[in-house]
C-alpha cells in the first residue's frame, strides 16, 4: 500500500475518513488510520517524505572546557557594569560555585567580561534562554519557557543605566543599551513564555555586514517584522541525535559556527567573531554531552511498557526508537503534514531569505549554511517531559493535549511563571498547570494577562500534529506513561 | 524594579537649611541622597560654607559622614526585610528615610494649588556626632514644604518652609508609637483603620501653621525594591482640608499620593539614566502617575511609562473604594517642550500624549526664571494643565545640564 501521509492526514481531519479502512483519494490509494496499532507510518515508513536531514561533519572540541567557556567566557561582550548588576541582583539564586571571584557571585546566566576601558560588565551568557530552574535545581540545558519578552526590552535596560555611574561605565552601559533600543522593536512578545531569538538574531544581522561584522546605526538590510514570532526553547541534549539544528533544521554544517551567531550582539568585527569561534567547538561538545533530567515521580513500569509498543508503533517512524535500540531518523515532516502554524516557514521562504543569504554570505558560513525547508522537524523525545509547552511555538500546555488535537485550549493562561514547583507539574498530562480560559472567561486571578496564550493571533496557532488524535484513550494514557521513561 | 530608588525627588532647599554648596557634604547629599543639588547656577545666590554657622558646618559634616558611612558599608539587607511591613511608620531600624506627600487641590471657587512636603530622617549616631555636638543628638529630622497657587490666580501667595533639626531636642521628633513625625510647627500623623477588613487602607494628616490636610489611602501602596533602598509608591489618594491665613478661608478637595522610602539610596549623580517623574490629577477625568528615562548623554531613547487610574464617579472627590485600579498607558509620550528655564537647564513646558486614553495636553510649571531658585539635581514642580483635559500636576525633572561637579575630596 502506498501511503501519501499528507492525504492520510487530511482524511484524519475528515471524521468519516475514521471509518474505513481504505478509500481513494484523487486517484491515489490511502490507508487511514483508524487507531494506533493499525498505523500508516510505521507499516509505511518507506513512504514517508524522505526529506532526513544527513549528518555532516563537526569540529571536536572538549567538553568540559566547554563548559568553562561558557559560564566565564566573554560570549556576548557587552552588558550592564558589574556594579550596577550587583545592585540590581544582589542575592541571585543560582550561581556556579566553580567559577571564582566576582564572577561566583553572579547569576547563572551572566558572565564577567571585562571591557577594553577595565570597566568589569555583567553579560548575558546562553543559558539566559538555555538552562532552567526545575523542582529547585537548576537544569542546564533545558529551554527557560517562563521568560518574559512582553515589555519593552529597552525600557527595562534603560532603566538599569540610573545605577552607572562614571565616565567609562556609562560608556560601556551604552555601547549595550544602544543596541537594545536597536533590537528592542523586534523581541517584543504577545505572551510570556514564548521566545524572540530568532527575531533578536535577525534584527542583529539587518545592522550588520556579513563579511566584516561591522555594526551600522541604520539597517542593511529590511529589518524582521515587528509581530515576532513565537519560538520555544528546544533542550540542548537534543542535540547528541540531530543532525541539524532548529526547528525547520535549517542550521546545516559545522553547528558550532551557527550556534555563534546567538552571540552576536556585540561582535563588531571579524576578530570578535574569530575569538567566539575558537570556542564553538568546546561549546558544542558541551552541549552534546549534557543528558536530559530524569522523571523524579513514579512511572508505572507496566503501562509505559505497553505505551511503548503503541509509540513504536505511531510515533517513531518520525521520533525515533528509545532504550536499547536506540535511532533517530531526523525526519522533517512537510508542513501540510504536520500541520502546525506555518509563520516560521512563511517567513524563511519570504522576507526572511535575506537573513538567509545574509548568514550564507557571513563570515559564519565557512563551514556551515542556513537552509530552510517547508516543514518542521521532528524532535528526539529525550526529557520531553520536562520541556511544556509544546510545538515549535510553545502552543500546547500538556502532551496529553497534543496527543488529542480537540482537546487542546485556544486561550489559556499558565498557572505559574516558573518551572520551580512539583505541586504545579501535572503528572498526569505532563506539562503545568494551566487554567482554560475559554471555559472558565472570569478567571482572572493569579498570574497577569501577560501570561494568557491566545491561539488566534498569527504565529501562535495550535492546529496540527494530530498524530496522536486516532489513539484510544487507554493508548493515549500508555504512550504518555512510555514518554516519562525517555 | 529599582527605577524608584533612582528616581529619588529631592531639591537642593531641602538640604539648604543645611548649608550651602561649595561643601563635602554636598557631594554625598547630591550623589547619594538626590536630595541635594551642590553646583552652582541659577539665580540663587550661593553661599560659602563659611558663610554658616559654625554649628550647622559641624551638623552638615556629621550627616555626610553618615551618609558615607551608610555607602561604605550599607548593613541594610536584614532591616530592608524587617521594615517592610506596610503599617510601620517610623522604621526604628533604618538609617534614612523619607516621605514625600504630594497634594493637588482645588479651593471651594475652582482655584488650582499644589503642596509638597518631603520630609527626611537621617541617622547619624556616632563618636564624631557626639565629639562635635554640644548637644548630642542620634537623628537628624528635614523638612521641605512648598504650598503654591497654580493656574495664575494669587489667592494665596506661595509659601515655602525648610527647616532641620536634631530630634534629640525634641524640636522634632518620630514617634513609632503614635506613627508621627513632627519639626516645628508641622506634623504628620498616620492613622490605620484597623476595622477594616482591607489592609493598607489608612490615612495621612498633615498638619501646618496654615494648612490642614487629610490624606485618604484606599489601596495598597506597590513596593519596589533595589539592593539597598526600598520604596513604596501609593496610588492616587483622596485629599481634603482646609487653608486658614489672614482671613483666607479656603476648602480644599484634590489628589495626593505619598512615596516612602528607606535604605541607602544609589548614587545617581553620575548616573547614565535619570528619570523624570509626573503626577497628574485631570480633574474629574483620570489620575496619572508618569515615569520617563532619559540618558544623561542626551542620547537614546526616552521612554515613557505610566499608569492611569479613572474614578468611579464623576465629581470632585471620588477616589475611594470604588476607584478602579490603576490600568498601564501603553502609548504615552511624555515630551519636554520648547520653553526653558536657567539658561537652558530644565524646561518648564512639557506635553503628553497618550492616544488610546485621547489624551493630548500641554503641561505649563509654575517656575519662572525669577522664582526658579537655584538649580537643583532633582526639580519638582508644580504644573498647571491645559489640552484635551484641564487639572494641575507636579513634574519632577531630573537636572542633568548646568551642573558643575563640586567634587571635594
Ligand atoms: C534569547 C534566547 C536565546 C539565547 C540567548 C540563546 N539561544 Fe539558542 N535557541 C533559542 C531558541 C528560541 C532556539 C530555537 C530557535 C529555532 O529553532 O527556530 C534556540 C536554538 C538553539 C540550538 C538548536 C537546538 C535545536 O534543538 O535545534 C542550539 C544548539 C543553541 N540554540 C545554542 C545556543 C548557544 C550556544 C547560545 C549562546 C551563544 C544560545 N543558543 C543563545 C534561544 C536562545
Ligand atoms: C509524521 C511525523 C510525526 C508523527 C507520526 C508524530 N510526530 Fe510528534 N512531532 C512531529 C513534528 C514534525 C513535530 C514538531 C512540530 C512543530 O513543533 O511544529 C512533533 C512534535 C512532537 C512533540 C512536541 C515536541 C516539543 O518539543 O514541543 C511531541 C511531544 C510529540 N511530537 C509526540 C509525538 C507522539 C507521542 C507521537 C505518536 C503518537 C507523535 N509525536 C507522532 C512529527 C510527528
Amino acid at each position: 500500500m502506498k501511503v501519501s501521509l499528507l492525504l492520510m492526514f487530511v482524511c484524519v481531519f475528515i471524521s468519516a475518513c475514521q471509518q474505513s479502512d481504505e478509500q481513494d483519494l484523487n486517484g491515489k490509494q490511502v490507508v487511514v488510520t483508524t487507531g494506533a496499532t493499525d498505523n500508516a507510518v510505521s507499516a509505511e515508513s518507506s513512504s514517508l517524505p524522505t526529506d532526513l536531514i544527513p549528518a555532516s561533519m563537526q569540529r571536536a572540541g572538549d567538553a568540559v572546557a566547554g563548559k568553562h567557556a561558557l559560564i566565564n567566557q566573554p560570549i556576548v561582550s557587552c552588558g550592564i557594569p558589574l556594579s550596577a548588576m550587583k545592585q540590581l541582583d544582589a542575592n541571585p539564586l543560582y550561581t556556579f560555585s566553580e567559577r571564582e571571584g566576582e564572577a561566583a557571585q553572579l547569576a547563572y546566566n551572566l558572565n564577567l567580561v571585562e571591557d577594553e576601558q577595565g570597566v568589569q560588565i555583567a553579560a548575558s551568557n546562553c543559558l539566559t534562554c538555555h538552562a532552567a530552574p526545575l523542582f529547585g535545581e537548576l537544569v542546564i540545558g533545558l529551554g527557560n519557557e517562563f521568560l518574559d519578552f512582553t515589555t519593552n526590552a529597552s525600557a527595562v535596560v534603560e532603566q538599569s543605566g540610573a545605577l552607572v555611574s562614571g565616565e567609562s561605565e556609562t560608556q560601556a552601559w551604552e555601547k549595550f543599551a544602544n543596541r537594545i533600543a536597536a533590537i528592542a522593536p523586534y523581541i517584543q512578545m504577545q505572551t510570556a513564555g514564548v521566545n524572540p531569538a530568532n527575531n533578536l538574531t535577525f534584527a542583529l544581522m539587518a545592522h550588520r555586514d556579513p563579511q566584516n561584522m561591522q555594526w551600522h546605526e541604520e539597517p542593511l538590510i529590511k529589518p524582521p517584522p515587528q509581530l515576532a514570532p513565537p519560538v520555544s526553547v528546544p533542550p540542548w541534549w537534543r542535540m547528541k541525535k540531530k543532525h541539524a539544528m532548529f526547528w525547520m533544521g535549517e542550521g546545516r554544517g559545522d553547528h558550532a559556527s551557527i550556534m555563534m551567531t546567538a552571540a552576536i550582539l556585540c561582535a563588531d568585527s571579524k576578530q570578535d567573531v574569530q575569538k567566539l569561534d575558537a570556542i564553538a567547538p568546546d561549546i558544542r561538545t558541551y552541549i552534546e554531552s549534557i543528558e536530559p533530567p530524569v522523571y523524579p515521580f513514579e512511572i508505572d513500569s507496566t503501562l509505559a511498557q505497553q505505551g511503548k509498543k503503541v509509540f513504536e508503533d505511531t510515533c517513531s517512524a518520525c521520533h525515533g526508537t528509545y532504550g536499547e535500540q536506540v535511532s533517530y531518523p531526523n525526519r522533517i515532516v512537510p508542513i501540510d503534514v504536520v500541520g502546525t502554524d506555518p509563520s516560521l516557514i512563511e517567513f524563511a521562504f519570504g522576507d526572511g531569505q535575506a537573513y538567509v543569504e545574509w548568514f550564507n554570505q557571513s563570515l559564519f558560513a565557512e563551514l556551515a549554511q542556513v537552509y530552510p525547508s517547508k516543514g518542521y522537524v521532528a524532535p528526539p523525545l529525550d526529557g520531553i517531559w520536562a520541556t511544556a509547552p509544546f510545538l515549535h511555538n510553545g502552543s500546547v500546555p500538556t502532551i496529553r493535549a497534543l496527543l488529542n488535537s480537540p482537546t487542546r485550549p485556544s486561550l489559556w493562561r499558565h498557572e505559574v511563571t516558573d518551572s520551580a514547583s512539583k505541586t504545579q507539574f501535572n503528572q498526569s498530562d505532563l506539562g503545568w498547570n494551566f487554567i482554560d480560559l475559554a471555559n472558565n472567561a472570569e478567571a482572572s486571578a493569579g498570574v497577569g494577562a501577560a501570561w494568557v496564550y491566545d491561539t488566534r493571533v498569527k504565529g501562535y496557532s495550535n492546529t496540527g500534529h494530530q498524530f496522536g488524535d486516532g489513539l484510544s484513550a487507554a493508548q493515549r494514557d500508555a504512550v504518555i506513561e512510555y514518554l516519562k521513561t525517555l | 524594579m529599582v527605577e524608584v530608588a533612582l528616581s529619588f525627588y529631592g531639591s537642593n532647599r531641602f538640604w539648604h537649611v543645611l548649608g550651602r554648596c561649595k561643601y563635602r557634604f554636598c557631594l554625598l547629599g547630591a550623589a547619594t541622597l538626590a536630595l541635594t543639588a551642590c553646583s552652582e547656577g541659577g539665580s540663587q545666590p550661593t553661599r560659602n560654607a563659611a558663610d554658616y554657622p559654625d554649628q550647622f558646618r559641624q551638623q552638615a559634616e556629621v550627616i555626610a559622614q553618615g551618609l558615607k558611612r551608610l555607602r561604605e558599608s550599607p548593613s541594610t539587607k536584614d532591616w530592608l526585610v524587617d521594615s517592610s511591613t506596610p503599617a510601620a511608620f517610623v522604621q526604628p531600624g533604618a538609617p534614612f528615610e523619607t516621605w514625600l506627600f504630594l497634594a493637588l487641590m482645588r479651593d471651594q471657587h475652582g482655584r488650582r494649588y499644589a503642596m509638597q512636603q518631603r520630609l527626611a530622617r537621617l541617622k547619624v549616631t556616632d563618636e564624631r556626632a557626639e565629639a562635635i555636638s554640644q548637644w548630642n543628638f542620634s537623628d537628624v529630622l528635614a523638612l521641605d514644604y512648598r504650598l503654591e497657587p497654580v493656574g495664575g490666580h494669587s489667592a494665596i501667595d506661595t509659601h515655602t518652609v525648610q527647616q532641620a533639626d536634631r530630634v534629640a531636642l525634641s524640636l522634632a521628633g518620630t514617634s513609632a508609637a503614635q506613627s508621627k513625625l513632627w519639626i516645628g510647627g508641622f506634623t504628620t500623623t498616620k492613622t490605620t483603620k484597623k476595622t477594616t477588613q482591607r489592609q493598607c487602607e489608612a490615612s495621612y494628616s498633615i498638619q501646618t501653621p496654615q494648612l490642614n490636610l487629610l490624606f485618604e489611602q484606599f489601596s495598597c501602596a506597590s513596593e519596589q525594591r533595589a539592593s539597598t533602598i526600598l520604596v513604596t509608591r501609593s496610588e492616587s489618594m483622596r485629599v481634603s482640608g482646609e487653608y486658614r491665613f489672614q482671613g483666607r478661608d479656603l476648602v480644599l478637595d484634590g489628589r495626593g499620593w505619598l512615596e516612602r522610602a528607606w535604605g541607602v539610596p544609589p548614587d545617581t549623580n553620575q548616573s547614565a539614566v535619570v528619570f523624570d517623574r509626573a503626577w497628574l490629577w485631570l480633574e474629574d477625568t483620570a489620575d496619572i502617575q508618569l515615569q520617563r528615562s532619559r540618558r544623561r548623554s542626551g542620547r537614546g531613547p526616552m521612554i515613557s511609562t505610566g499608569s492611569v487610574s479613572k474614578p468611579s464617579l464623576s465629581g470632585r472627590s471620588d477616589v475611594g473604594r470604588d476607584q478602579t485600579a490603576p490600568s498601564t498607558l501603553t502609548q504615552v509620550v511624555f515630551a519636554d517642550g520648547a520653553a526653558q528655564i536657567g539658561t537652558h537647564t530644565f524646561p518648564s513646558e512639557f506635553r503628553l500624549t497618550e492616544p488610546s486614553h485621547a489624551i493630548d495636553v500641554v503641561l505649563t510649571s509654575t517656575h519662572t526664571p525669577e522664582t526658579a531658585g537655584g538649580i537643583e539635581l532633582n526639580r519638582l514642580m508644580a504644573v498647571a494643565i491645559e489640552g484635551s483635559h484641564t487639572g494641575v500636576g507636579f513634574v519632577s525633572y531630573a537636572v542633568t545640564k548646568g551642573l558643575t561637579s563640586d567634587v571635594p575630596e
